[in-house]
Order: C-alpha cells, then sequence, then structure tokens
C-alpha cells in the first residue's frame, strides 16, 4: 500500500514520532477543525516522517500502512 | 528639550529611508534646517544633549541591514547592542502618545537564552532584554491550559479570555474592540507587520472578529475594512479573486481604498503613505533575502506611521496635521515554526530578526520620547528547555509556559511583576489613556 498524509493540529503537538509504530485508533493528536477534539489513526502503520505546516499550523503525519 | 524632541525625530526619520527612497520632501527638508538650526542654538545655550549618561551613543544609531540566507545556521546579519546598560527613560512623557506592540510567536523564555548565547554570549543581552521594566506573562486561554495564537492574540489584543481557535471575540461569540480598533478611536494611525500571512491568527486578533482563525479569507476583507495604514506581510494569495471564493479582488479593492501595493523591498522603501499594502509573498514570508525583513519592515512602519504627510510636512507649524500618534503591531511569526519543528538554529534565527524589529522600536522610543514599547509571546513552543550544554524540546506542540514581558517608555512600570496575558492589554490601553477596555464592540 502506498504511504497516506493525516493532519493533525500543531498547538498540541503530536504523541507519535518518525519511525514509530502506530496502531488503528491510536491518538495522533487533534482535529484540525478547531473542535479540540482528538484525532485517532485510521490504520495500523509506520510513521515515516513528521512535517510542520506553519501556514495551516498543523502537522503533517506520513504514515506507511502495515 | 522641544525643539531637540523635534530634531531628533527629524533626524530619525530622514536615517529611516532608503538610499534609493527620497524620503523628505522639499518643504520637509526646509522645515528641518530651520528647526536644526534652531537646536544647534539652544544646544549651544544649554548643552543639550539627546544621549542619557551610560548609554552607548550606538542604542541611537540607524541599523545597517545586510543580507540574510536561507541557512538557519547563519546569523551574521545580527549585531548585538554594545552595552548591557538598560535603556534610560529620562526626560520621557508620561502618557503613551504611540504604542509599539511586538509578539514573538512562540517565545519563551528559553527561546531568547539560546538567542542570546548564541548571538551574544551568555554574558551580553538581546536588545529585547536592554529594556527596563521586566514580567511574565501567564498564557492560558479560555477551555485550554494551552493556548494557541489565536486565542493568546485576542487576550493580547482585547484584554480578553477566548476559546483556542476564536479571533477577537469571547467563548459566546461576542466580539471584543482590540487595541488597535481602540486607538483609531482615539484618532490614531494604526499598521500590522507578520513575517506569517498578514491574515494569521496573531496580526488577525488586531484586525478581525471571526470564530476560526483558519478562515484567513474572510480574515483578510476584515483587516481590508479596518481602515489601518500599514499592512506589511505575507499572504497574497489569500487577497486575489481567483483564489477566494467570493472572487472578490481584495488588491483592487484596497487600490480604490487609496493604498500603495507593494511586493518587494525596493518598493516598500520607496513607498509613500498614509496608506501601504505590502504583501511580499503569495504565502508566508521566507524571512531570508531579498525579502524585507522584519526589522526593515518595522522601521518602515514606524517612518510611515509617526510622520504626518498632510501638506508634505512633518510640522503642525508648518500646516501638517496635528500628530495624534500610532499603535503599530509585530509579529515575530515563524520562531513558532522553528519550535514546532524542535530546531533550535532556525529559533535563534527567527528570534534574532525579531530582536532587530525590537531596536528599530527602541531606537524610534529612545527619540521620541512619547512611545511605549512592550515585547511579550502569545505562548512557549516546544517546552524547550536550557539543558547548558545541550537543549531538549519537551515536544512539538505548544507548552503553557509564562513568557517574557518586556517594557521601555510611558506607562512601563506597569508591566513589572507577574499577570495574565490579558493584563498586558489593559495595561497598554491604560497607558494609552483609553477608556472602557475591554469593551465589547459596537
Amino acid at each position: 500500500m502506498s504511504e497516506i498524509e493525516l493532519r493533525v493540529n500543531a498547538t498540541q503537538g503530536t504523541g507519535v514520532r518518525a519511525g514509530q509504530t502506530v496502531r488503528k485508533n491510536q491518538i495522533l493528536g487533534q482535529k484540525t477543525d478547531g473542535s479540540g477534539q482528538l484525532y485517532f489513526c485510521p490504520i495500523d502503520g509506520r510513521v515515516l516522517k513528521i512535517d510542520f505546516d506553519g501556514e495551516n499550523h498543523e502537522f503533517i503525519i506520513t504514515i506507511l500502512p502495515d | 528639550m522641544i525643539t531637540l524632541t523635534l530634531e531628533t525625530k527629524l533626524v530619525w526619520q530622514a536615517e529611516a529611508s532608503s538610499v534609493k527612497s527620497t524620503m523628505l520632501t522639499v518643504t520637509e527638508r526646509i522645515d528641518c534646517v530651520f528647526i536644526f538650526r534652531l537646536w544647534l542654538i539652544f544646544g549651544l545655550v544649554f548643552g543639550l544633549t539627546g544621549v542619557n549618561r551610560g548609554e552607548s551613543k550606538t542604542d541611537y544609531t540607524q541599523y545597517n541591514y545586510g543580507d540574510v540566507t536561507e541557512d538557519v545556521s547563519d546569523i551574521r546579519f545580527y549585531r548585538g547592542p554594545e552595552t548591557n546598560e538598560v535603556y534610560k527613560q529620562k526626560g520621557f512623557s508620561r502618557k503613551a502618545k504611540n504604542v509599539i506592540f511586538l509578539i514573538g510567536d512562540g517565545m519563551g523564555p528559553v527561546q531568547v537564552q539560546i538567542a542570546r548565547r548564541k548571538a551574544v554570549g551568555a554574558a551580553g543581552k538581546l536588545y529585547m532584554e536592554k529594556f527596563p521594566v521586566t514580567g511574565f506573562a501567564k498564557t492560558q486561554s479560555a477551555n485550554s491550559p494551552v493556548t494557541d495564537s489565536a486565542a493568546g492574540g485576542t487576550a493580547l489584543a482585547c484584554g480578553i479570555k477566548t476559546n483556542n481557535g476564536m479571533l477577537g471575540m469571547d467563548p459566546d461569540q461576542k466580539p471584543y474592540r482590540n487595541l488597535l480598533e481602540a486607538a483609531q478611536e482615539m484618532g490614531k494611525k494604526t499598521g500590522l507587520v507578520a513575517t506569517s500571512t498578514i491574515s494569521h491568527a496573531t496580526p488577525a486578533a488586531f484586525g478581525s472578529h471571526i470564530n476560526d482563525r483558519g478562515k484567513e479569507q474572510e480574515i483578510a476583507a476584515q483587516i481590508l475594512e479596518h481602515d489601518i495604514q500599514v499592512l506589511l506581510g505575507g499572504g497574497r494569495s489569500h487577497w486575489l479573486a481567483e483564489n477566494r471564493q467570493d472572487k472578490r479582488d481584495l488588491l483592487a479593492e484596497a487600490k480604490e481604498k487609496g493604498y500603495r501595493i507593494v511586493t518587494d523591498l525596493q518598493q516598500m522603501e520607496e513607498a509613500e503613505g498614509p496608506y501601504v499594502l505590502g504583501l511580499f509573498q503569495d504565502s508566508s514570508l521566507t524571512t531570508f533575502s531579498p525579502e524585507p525583513s522584519i526589522g526593515q519592515m518595522t522601521r518602515k512602519a514606524i517612518q510611515l506611521l509617526s510622520r504626518n504627510k498632510k501638506n508634505g510636512t512633518v510640522c503642525p507649524f508648518f500646516g501638517g496635521e496635528k500628530n495624534r500618534g500610532f499603535f503599530l503591531m509585530v509579529e515575530g511569526s515563524q520562531i513558532d515554526w522553528a519550535c514546532h519543528a524542535n530546531n533550535p538554529e532556525n529559533s535563534v534565527k527567527q528570534t534574532l530578526l525579531f530582536d532587530l524589529a525590537v531596536r528599530e522600536a527602541a531606537v524610534f522610543a529612545l527619540h521620541d520620547k512619547h512611545t511605549l514599547v512592550v515585547v511579550t509571546a502569545d505562548h512557549e513552543t516546544g517546552g524547550l528547555a536550557n539543558l547548558g550544554e545541550e537543549v531538549k524540546w519537551g515536544g512539538g506542540g505548544h507548552s503553557a509556559a509564562d513568557v517574557p514581558v518586556y517594557a521601555f517608555g510611558p506607562g512601563s512600570e506597569l508591566f513589572t511583576g507577574v499577570m495574565d496575558n490579558t493584563e498586558v492589554a489593559r495595561k497598554i490601553a491604560r497607558a494609552m489613556g483609553i477608556r472602557e477596555f475591554p469593551k465589547v464592540r459596537e
């Protein structure tokens, strides 16, 4: 499967790091809609990289699915 | 002393123009010569000097900007203060006619420490650290111990707490008047400078009232409607019809309103006021050359806002309009971004770039003697810890840490001790003589 990009609000940071294995329903951070609600990982996989998008004040988490 | 103040102000303004810019009109030159001669006579008779004892003359001089390179470890553009002496406030007025409010986004105390250590050594000081009054501000928002820039900016602009993501309104979406609007009601000129998009959260807190910081197209339209004389930053894409959902061409509308639109450093330096809109990138600024630096933007904004343009003269005795002062907010937006990326070198660089904007404000205030300069942050980013030989990050998000407050000029004594971030705005309002603050917007 090809890698996917997920976005979380940058204010509270993200609980994952590059290289880390993530599981479905693991908390990645907060949703980007400003609601403050948690954003859960939709898949199992490995975090390839995390980039910061200053313009939108969001983290972009790139995950390679298992 | 009055003569000295006028002279020094004129000299400062003259210095602030670029080589290619012809800032002074013929009328102004006549004023300058006339006032300079008066100053010479008074100076010789009374032995007046603009420099207080113990201060360096370089504190009063124009900064000679060099290129800022893309390399985040290259800080050769920065030259720190020659002395650690605090800025003196001798002869300053009691009321703040002008306010320059500088906000380092994400700039906690450790961000300042590591910038100091890299640039001037542990024993040195940054320009902001030469301010005579210091304090700390608490930063929590209405709905979280960890604020974002929207709620933080709202606290600093309106003096109220709100939820993260909201701008210029309380959690019930009741809009509150901000400092910039209150200054406009007093007849003051206003300006916003940022290295992000000019519609990003912090400048937006001073130019809009909206429930979602992400609505930058709407924020840009609100900023335009605010009749702000000087707008310098990034985010041109939000002003273009082709990118906007409502298809409004905000740049065309700005031109109709009388704004001079500038897109590079040279155009900015040559721009005459009173209305200047500088959008130097489609998105945020790069913060390296050939873009104007935040220091250069701040210098230009101060020059435009401090100048009376009517009849081409700066002096009311020669037909100029009465100068009621100005309010200017300057944001060093990308300290936050460097810290989100846990990049200490870029944090240092962005903090030093911001410190040169602080220097511009301080130099003006030293000459003007009627200007309050306040430097603070909306929050700390990264949970940065200084372990001596190394730094450690607590994470990639914002932290709940208190942030430093530095103040200089009329009313600066209000900013000592630990205060809530809403108090920072309220104290600025008090120093300016604004009645009823915070206040629901009518």
